[in-house]
């Protein structure tokens, strides 16, 4: 629910939502019209779930992803999240158990990050969001690593050779990441 | 009922870096081929719970 409730936003940011759990379709089909017409939850209600969500009775494509895991149960897919790039690579994998629910704050932020980091060939450092300082890769030849340290390039905070930080403005990642026209 | 119909065997998780296995569904709308279907796109694939509730013998 509260997935579908951003879904718009995930779009935004050229990310499509694909759900799977291990029920029938009617099942899928009753669910969604009972979270569209009757369940009201921290204040969010008349949800309507536009993505796909997969049935999966067989538990052959749960399987294919390691989604069951039997210590936890055997007839049901734990909460598992893979992040798969424009070329179908699986880019990020997160697992929650059955009973603890998934931060889509976090989601939305790992999807921002992997686009910012694939972008401008940086890493993002712990609780990195947009407009904070970003890891520049380590200087490769020695001689680059002691131009860093003496002549400090444009833009970039070296405490040492090896740990390199830029600033990259969030309008610079919002125009690089986010689909145009789509404010 | 048993919560052992069918026979479980459970495949590692695809790592980080690995291609996305392939697969097609039947979903709440329509038919989908992944990850062909979204080339171009990222792509949050996430797993729910399963809403039907299986019985539990009161002793189990």
């Amino acid at each position: 629910m509260t997935f579908a409730s951003m879904q718009q936003e995930f779009a935004a940011y050229n990310t499509a939502l694909v759900g799977l759990s291990v029920d029938g379709l009617y099942s899928h089909i009753a669910w969604l019209r009972t979270i569209k017409d009757k369940i009201i939850f921290r204040d969010m209600m008349n949800v309507e779930v536009t993505f796909p969500l997969i049935e999966d009775v067989s538990m052959r494509i749960a399987e294919k992803y390691g989604m069951i895991m039997p210590g936890e149960d055997s007839t049901k897919a734990v909460r598992a999240v893979f992040v798969v790039d424009p070329e179908g690579k699986i880019r990020t994998v997160i697992y929650y158990p059955l009973s603890l629910g998934r931060n889509f704050d976090e989601l939305l932020r790992v999807i921002k990050a992997r686009q910012t980091a694939d972008h401008f060939a940086v890493a993002t450092p712990a609780g990195w969001r947009p407009g904070e300082p970003v890891i520049v890769p380590p200087a490769g030849p020695c001689g680059t690593a002691a131009e860093r340290m003496s002549e400090q390039a444009d833009g970039l905070h070296c405490e040492d050779w090896f740990f390199c930080t830029e600033e990259i403005p969030v309008q610079d990642i919002e125009s690089a990441v986010r689909v145009k026209g789509n404010a | 009922m048993t919560t052992n119909e069918f026979p479980i065997t459970t495949t590692a998780m695809p790592r980080i870096g690995d291609p996305a296995p392939a697969f097609t569904a039947v979903t709440t709308r329509g038919g989908i081929n992944v990850p062909a279907d979204y080339a171009g796109k990222w792509v949050i694939f996430f797993s729910h719970p399963a809403i039907s509730l299986r019985c539990v013998p009161a002793n189990s």
